[in-house]
């Protein structure tokens, strides 16, 4: 197994937004911006890969009866203590984040990758498995944050670079996000089927 | 090592030992953490208060022991020989746009309004979000220049007035102006503006037990 494969597996062949279209929620919900979409990425990479961590260094003692109920417990714990964490010691962090990070729990792209990968391999494998998955979705969260606030609300990470009155609204809600994303997974999938 | 069966005895113990580690790490992680988060939220609401109350002012300054009734936290402000400089209040309106608005609105001792901040919010960045800084704007503050494009269609380039500071709820129709009220929504997020006055319309009648916006119609108020 060649680790750095993995890592770029994650992020390009099976980049879980673009490819795997995997934790929807999160992704059309914490878009609105580009900061937003960068911290809502890294949050849930870093609980992605102490969750992948855990669960393959655990894996041969959790009974395959009762494996799923084991993952959402080892994740929410981790998801929860990362709030308590950034709300102690990043105080300004969690206030423009706290809403999304209880979703992290709900992420399918956390308790897929812990099906599907660290369940089966070893704990080296599971964490660049995490770091490639997790970048691939912050990458995925930023772009889309990016282009929403840019045409939505005319600014690039909260620099206000195009006159409010150019801003179309619609990128920012809801019908904007599923609008951009189909958007961006074209290009990529253009871009991919090129190189094929 | 070889993985364990999927029996029932197994399945049990694994699954109660994963669920009783989680909570101590849990409990651990709160323990540690419980005393940092009550000081940074303290250190908010006395930033709050001292701003919602004082603005640029520089004086000294008592605020006295909380009070709180019926879900709002009141906190006198005094001055330094004991008169009252205003109250802040901590209001929460449940139906903002993204869910609940939870502002402090500070009230001299005839209801003027001395200043307001916003404390928790679920706002649309670029739209609800921009109430904290909104209804303190001056008319003047936000007034752009006219663009082509509204002018082409017929919006109004001149902004009307959305500063609340100064306005006295018990005299002035503390709405927004397409209820009939005195002032003007954030553009586009007429529901987190409606959210934010009932939350300070909210306050008011909490302190004083009424306000201008009741005595026109009950009707606002379920707006």
């Amino acid at each position: 197994m060649n680790y750095f494969k993995t890592i770029i597996n994650g992020i390009f062949k099976e980049n879980p937004t673009f490819v795997l279209l995997l934790g929807m929620c999160p992704t059309l919900a914490t878009t609105t911006s580009a900061m937003n979409g960068l911290g809502m990425g890294v949050a849930t990479m870093f609980v992605l890969i102490c969750s992948n961590t855990f669960i393959s260094l655990f894996k041969n003692l959790i009974p395959d009866g009762v494996r799923i109920p084991c993952y959402i417990v080892v994740i929410a714990s981790f998801v929860t203590a990362l709030q308590m964490l950034m709300q102690a010691y990043v105080p300004d962090l969690y206030k423009t984040l706290g809403i999304f990070i209880p979703l992290i729990v709900v992420n399918c792209i956390i308790l897929g990758r812990a099906e599907a990968f660290a369940a089966k391999n070893n704990i080296l494998a599971a964490i660049c498995d995490g770091i490639g998955i997790g970048i691939g979705f912050t990458v995925a969260l930023t772009l889309l944050g990016f282009v929403r606030e840019l045409l939505g609300s005319g600014a690039v990470f909260g620099h206000q670079v195009m006159p409010t009155s150019m801003n179309m609204l619609v990128f920012v809600l809801a019908p904007g996000a599923f609008i951009t994303l189909g958007l961006l997974m074209a290009i990529v999938n253009s871009i991919k089927n090129r190189k094929a | 090592m070889k993985k364990l069966k999927s029996n029932i005895a197994n399945m049990a113990i694994v699954l109660t030992l994963i669920a009783v580690l989680a909570a101590g790490a849990l409990a651990w992680v709160n323990d540690e953490t419980s005393g940092p988060i009550e000081e940074i939220n303290n250190a908010a609401i006395e930033n709050g208060i001292k701003s919602v109350i004082l603005g640029d002012r520089d004086i000294e300054f008592t605020v006295e022991s909380p009070r709180e009734q019926d879900g709002f936290v009141f906190h006198n402000v005094n001055d330094r020989n004991g008169n009252l400089l205003g109250t802040a209040v901590e209001s929460t309106d449940k139906n903002g746009f993204g869910g609940a608005l939870k502002i402090m609105v500070g009230f001299d001792p005839d209801g003027v309004i001395l200043g307001y901040t916003v404390l928790e919010h679920s706002e649309t960045p670029g739209l609800g979000a921009q109430a904290d800084g909104w209804f303190r704007q001056k008319s003047a503050d936000v007034q752009e220049q006219p663009v082509a494009l509204d002018i082409l269609l017929g919006k109004p380039a001149a902004p009307g007035n959305h500063n609340i500071i100064g306005m006295n709820p018990g005299d002035d129709m503390m709405t927004v102006s397409k209820d009939g009220g005195d002032v003007d929504a954030i553009t586009a997020s007429t529901i987190t503006s409606k959210a934010f006055l009932r939350a300070v319309n909210a306050a008011y009648k909490a302190l004083f037990g009424y306000t201008a916006a009741d005595a026109v119609s009950g009707a606002s108020s379920q707006n």
